[in-house]
């Protein structure tokens, strides 16, 4: 939890935040049927859709602001006002946000972007060759810089996907994304092997070597276990589940 | 069932689990699996669930609930590892036995605190077994007569009560995110008259939000995120000799073992309340009845008694309105709930009547749970030592892989996880300015069973709200709702605080 000097200035923010949320699940409930009829049915207020959402919505109106007023009685408008002129003191890709950024990019990339288009197999691989590395070598210069080319990466996949020419890569060859992908997982690995080399710390060799195994051996494992023991599809079977499940059942 | 039958179907169960090697593997490596889990720290007894509830989707029922079960137990006995050895807690609840472990294992006496806590924690565990036997079919009998009125009242106390224990800030943060939780459960078609609500018109949200994924985002995602942009170095644990029992420790501290054991079940019987706030209550309870509180932090077995028993008999006690109920009393049991849900058993007064023997069924797998841990806890103790070496690093990204692919696979539905993102970052966010994410649950689990019983009693009362005061087990709900209102009130507690000033005065 943060420090209460700075959390009197977010309640501000937060209770404003739940304040408009609130009046929009009223304004929404009054636009449910409240006592005509609804599909044929004559309604009363107490069988009303709009009962419920409209006891939470007022609750939420009456706590937020409870919560803004406790705010702005114990230094919150002080606090928000510091946190204002603070804003630009560190700059917004300093090192904290970058750490921050390193953890959500390859999340959000692998959960909007990856794993409906690219094999499952390289999509975790993807994520966790880039992920497990950075934050396990903990060395701000290389995770900033490995930030900026996995970004890269992504947004090559975001426009991509945009305009709809995954689509039509696929349609030319059904495994092209996969073959993307696996460059990109090249293209990252050996810039992280390279800038590892250049810091010349004896340790992260090692720590890449154990990033790498951990990488390479929880798909190998998660993939048999979904895909053949719990028979679950996986959302993008490619290249390398279609080659695991050949094996997997000419073996079988 | 009489008490005869009962003992029946209690022993029968056991019988049929040790007489099943499959089942026996199951149980005492789901509870190894839940002490590793444990141990780790970043890692929690509710996520090890959550993981788990999606492995044991395809098992029979009470393979996944020996699994469950299993990894529950072992989690938040296993959270003492950390503590213990590198003063780090595995898990919140574990966070108190910290004060007197890590002084002990500084002093020599891991093996002495590791055997304590393991054995204080096998009796904590068969303690709140006890109370799930005795307690559950009474409550299921009570809440039996329990009509719309009652329902809604009760799921309102679980958002309130849920709120007002486990807000760190402001009381009010803890109500609002129980609210936000209740509108959660909104989303989609309304139950009685099949009205899209808050579905801003996407197709998969007619269905509402399903509780599993929802329950992984808010708990699986912001431990991720927090684990990772927190700089944790490995710290290198004490030494370990070997780990035994401590019986004669035991034995001095039997008053403070029963006494943390029923703090334990009380709080773990309160909807929402999990397992570190019994660990800080017995605690502290310890620390102030304590014949000598100045050794307390020192490296005092009172305080490891008293926080370890809690710790594991609040698992029993979160069982009871879980399983009577259908309400949950900690956050792993929220998980749980949706496990069983999973499984189409749906908890509550009507169980022992869909399901007769359930409840004894899942104390019996709860004692087994108990001695697989004790043995477990005893043997491998010095393995388990070993992982605190592992940085969370390496393991926190695997784990968002595991509640990624979870979540997914309980509906294979993509949209599941669409959802888990966004509302992991919001809890990571709400829970870093105060918010409890506890209430929220409640909320989001609860919401259907509120909207549906507020409105269906008003249509049996014809709109009347007279039932709410006519009928007493409503008026006494409604009375505690109220009591828990105006006690968390800023006005309350400057009137109390004027009142002590003028009785000291005096």
């Amino acid at each position: 939890m943060m420090d209460k000097a700075k959390l009197r200035g977010a309640d501000l923010i937060t209770s404003a935040i739940f304040f408009l949320l609130g009046i929009w699940i009223v304004a929404e409930a009054f636009t449910m049927p409240l006592k005509d009829s609804y599909a044929g049915v004559d309604s009363v207020w107490y069988v009303s859709p709009a009962l419920m959402p409209l006891i939470i919505g007022a609750a939420m109106l009456l706590l937020s602001v409870a919560i803004f007023v406790h705010a702005a009685k114990n230094g919150g408008l002080e606090s928000l006002k510091e946190i204002w002129k603070n804003r630009t003191k560190d700059g917004l890709l300093n090192d904290s946000n970058i750490r921050y950024g390193c953890v959500l990019v390859p999340l959000i990339a692998m959960v909007y972007l990856n794993l409906t288009r690219i094999d499952f197999f390289l999509a975790i691989v993807l994520y966790l060759g880039f992920t497990i590395t950075v934050f396990y070598l903990d060395n701000p210069t290389i995770m900033r810089k490995g930030l900026y080319l996995y970004t890269a990466e992504m947004s090559l996949i975001l426009v991509l996907a945009i305009f709809g020419l995954d689509k039509a890569l696929m349609g030319l060859f059904e495994y092209s994304l996969d073959i993307i992908a696996a460059a990109m997982i090249i293209v990252i690995t050996v810039f992280l092997r390279i800038q590892i080399k250049e810091t010349g710390n004896p340790e992260y060799p090692k720590k890449f070597r154990a990033a790498m195994w951990m990488t390479y051996l929880t798909p190998l494992f998660i993939v048999p276990i979904f895909r053949y023991m719990l028979r679950v599809p996986l959302p993008r079977e490619g290249a390398i589940v279609n080659l695991m499940s050949l094996f997997y059942y000419s073996i079988r | 069932m009489n008490i005869l039958q009962q003992f029946g179907v209690f022993f029968s169960a056991i019988f049929s689990i040790v007489t099943n090697p499959v089942q026996m593997l199951i149980l005492f490596g789901s509870t190894l699996l839940g002490i590793v889990f444990g141990a780790l720290p970043g890692l929690t007894a509710t996520l090890g669930v959550a993981l788990l509830t999606t492995l044991t989707y395809g098992l029979p029922l009470q393979s996944a609930m020996i699994a469950l079960m299993g990894i529950y137990v072992g989690a938040v006995y296993g959270g003492s590892y950390g503590s213990i050895m590198i003063n780090i807690p595995g898990t919140a609840a574990a966070a108190a036995t910290a004060l007197e472990g890590y002084p002990m294992a500084c002093r020599g006496e891991a093996g002495r605190a590791l055997g304590l806590t393991t054995t204080v924690s096998a009796i904590g565990t068969f303690v709140g077994m006890l109370f799930v036997v005795v307690f559950t079919p009474l409550i299921a009998a009570l809440a039996l007569q329990f009509t719309s009125f009652e329902f809604f009242l009760l799921a309102f106390f679980g958002i309130l009560i849920s709120g007002s224990i486990s807000c760190p800030d402001t009381v009010q943060k803890g109500w609002i995110t129980g609210f936000l939780g209740l509108f959660l459960a909104m989303v989609g078609r309304d139950s009685l008259q099949v009205y899209p609500r808050y579905t801003l018109g996407i197709m998969e949200l007619e269905s509402g939000i399903e509780i599993v994924p929802v329950l992984i985002g808010a708990f699986g995602i912001p431990q991720i995120i927090q684990v990772l942009k927190d700089k944790h170095s490995t710290a290198q644990p004490n030494k370990l000799e070997r780990v035994l029992p401590s019986w004669g420790d035991v034995g001095r501290n039997l008053k403070h073992l029963v006494r943390s054991a029923l703090i334990g079940v009380g709080i773990g019987a309160v909807p929402g309340i999990g397992e570190d706030i019994a660990a800080w209550v017995s605690y502290g309870t310890a620390k102030k009845t304590s014949k000598h509180p100045e050794k307390f932090g020192t490296g005092f077995e009172e305080g490891i008694v008293a926080s370890e028993t809690a710790n594991n008999a609040c698992i029993g006690g979160a069982m009871i309105p879980l399983l009577s109920m259908g309400i949950p009393g900690s956050p792993p049991a929220a998980m749980l709930l949706g496990a069983l849900l999973l499984h189409g058993v749906a908890p509550g007064p009507m169980l022992e009547i869909e399901r007769p023997g359930f409840t004894i069924g899942i104390s019996a797998i709860l004692l087994l749970a108990s001695f697989a841990m004790w043995v477990v806890g005893m043997l491998l103790a010095k393995q388990v030592v070993k992982l605190l070496r592992v940085p969370p690093a390496l393991f926190m990204p695997v784990v968002a892989v595991l509640c990624l692919i979870g979540s997914y696979s309980l509906g294979l539905k993509v949209f599941n996880l669409y959802l888990m993102i966004p509302m992991g970052i919001l809890t990571y966010y709400l829970t870093d300015m105060g918010y409890p994410i506890p209430p929220l649950v409640i909320g989001v689990i609860l919401g259907t069973m509120a909207d549906a019983n507020l409105r269906r009693g008003l249509m049996v009362s014809q709109g009347s709200i007279a039932p709410f005061f006519t009928r007493p087990v409503a008026l006494v709900l409604l009375l505690v709702i109220v009591l828990t209102f105006v006690t968390n009130m800023g006005f309350y507690k400057n009137l109390m605080a004027k009142l002590k000033k003028g009785k000291n005065g005096r």
